[in-house]
């Protein structure tokens, strides 16, 4: 009875209507953050002592690196409750975010191969941070070929979710393959416990992005999710209430595209 | 503005890093705007089709 609420909250109707209101609030604060943050980093931030300008790159690929992880983090707990609580959107908001996450992934491999080549000679090292994240992009691409196989929705839905957490335990490996591990790749400078080892200068165009990257991230999800929601809910009376603007329906004379 | 281009000697490897990673942003706008104009048309077929029967 407690968690009438929660499920209402949930519920595809309402999960599809709220995802349109909040889309552009969180797109334009995202653009104006990603702007500021290229010409912070472009621009205002000094060259490195150690690297020149090469270490620019840092103002795109981590941004990349922390969505890379965060999104597989979030389909591993949306996951779980939607095999717990078998919750439907949770099922959708996973599978919704999974290519965000496969692309974002992909362009950390990339940025960081591009990287490496001026800083370690190399643009690929079987390193355990670079190796680790490829594995994760593996499991993004394994998330999304596995949902793919299943015709029906629901064993699709919970395959998938399995996947998602148990692939989660490749998370933390990626995050401390730098601490537990001799590895090429630099050690945390933001996420350090204490102080940052970065000079405000360097730090706060870096912070700009990760914001601005997380809130982009948050934008496409929202339009992702309301496609799932309607995908799934074909034969829902609100879809068609939504869509014919139904007499006396609770979606009655309201946009499907707001 | 050639300094600035230049990247301290570092462009061909700062202007891709940055290429590809906007490139993999315009790509997610795209897909997800795509992805939902398909899913809006597909529901109002099958709502015009439910009103034909």
């Amino acid at each position: 009875m407690a968690w009438t609420w929660f499920h209402r909250l949930a519920s595809p109707p309402h999960v599809y209507r709220t995802a349109g209101r909040l889309t552009p609030w969180f797109a334009w604060p995202a653009a104006i953050l990603i702007i500021a943050g290229l010409i912070g980093g472009l621009w205002l931030a000094p060259p490195d002592y150690q690297q020149g300008d090469a270490y620019r790159i840092m103002y795109v690929h981590a941004p990349s690196a922390w969505l890379s992880l965060m999104v597989y983090t979030l389909m591993a707990v949306a996951g779980g409750i939607g095999l717990i609580w078998r919750m439907k959107v949770a099922h959708a908001l996973a599978a919704a975010a999974a290519p965000i996450g496969a692309s974002f992934t992909f362009a950390t491999l990339v940025t960081g191969s591009l990287w490496g080549k001026p800083m370690w000679g190399t643009y690929w090292q079987w390193d355990p941070r670079l190796t680790s994240e490829l594995l994760l992009f593996f499991l993004y691409l394994g998330y999304m070929g596995l949902r793919a196989a299943f015709e029906d929705l629901q064993r699709a839905d919970r395959v998938s979710a399995v996947l998602a957490v148990v692939g989660v335990i490749n998370v933390p490996i990626i995050h401390y393959s730098v601490v537990w591990w001799n590895s090429l790749h630099q050690g945390p400078s933001v996420m350090y416990l204490g102080k940052p080892t970065m000079p405000p200068s360097m730090l706060v165009p870096l912070l700009i992005m990760f914001l601005g990257f997380t809130l982009f991230f948050g934008a496409v999800l929202l339009m992702r999710l309301r496609a799932e929601v309607l995908n799934r809910e074909r034969a829902a009376r609100w879809v068609s209430a939504a869509l014919g603007g139904e007499p006396g329906g609770r979606w009655a004379g309201e946009e499907i595209g707001a | 503005m050639m300094r600035f281009l230049d990247m301290g000697g570092y462009y061909p490897w700062v202007w891709p890093a940055y290429a590809v990673t906007l490139g993999v942003m315009g790509l997610n706008i795209y897909w997800a705007k795509q992805l939902l104009a398909r899913a809006r048309r597909a529901a109002q077929r099958r709502l015009e089709m439910q009103e034909e029967s």
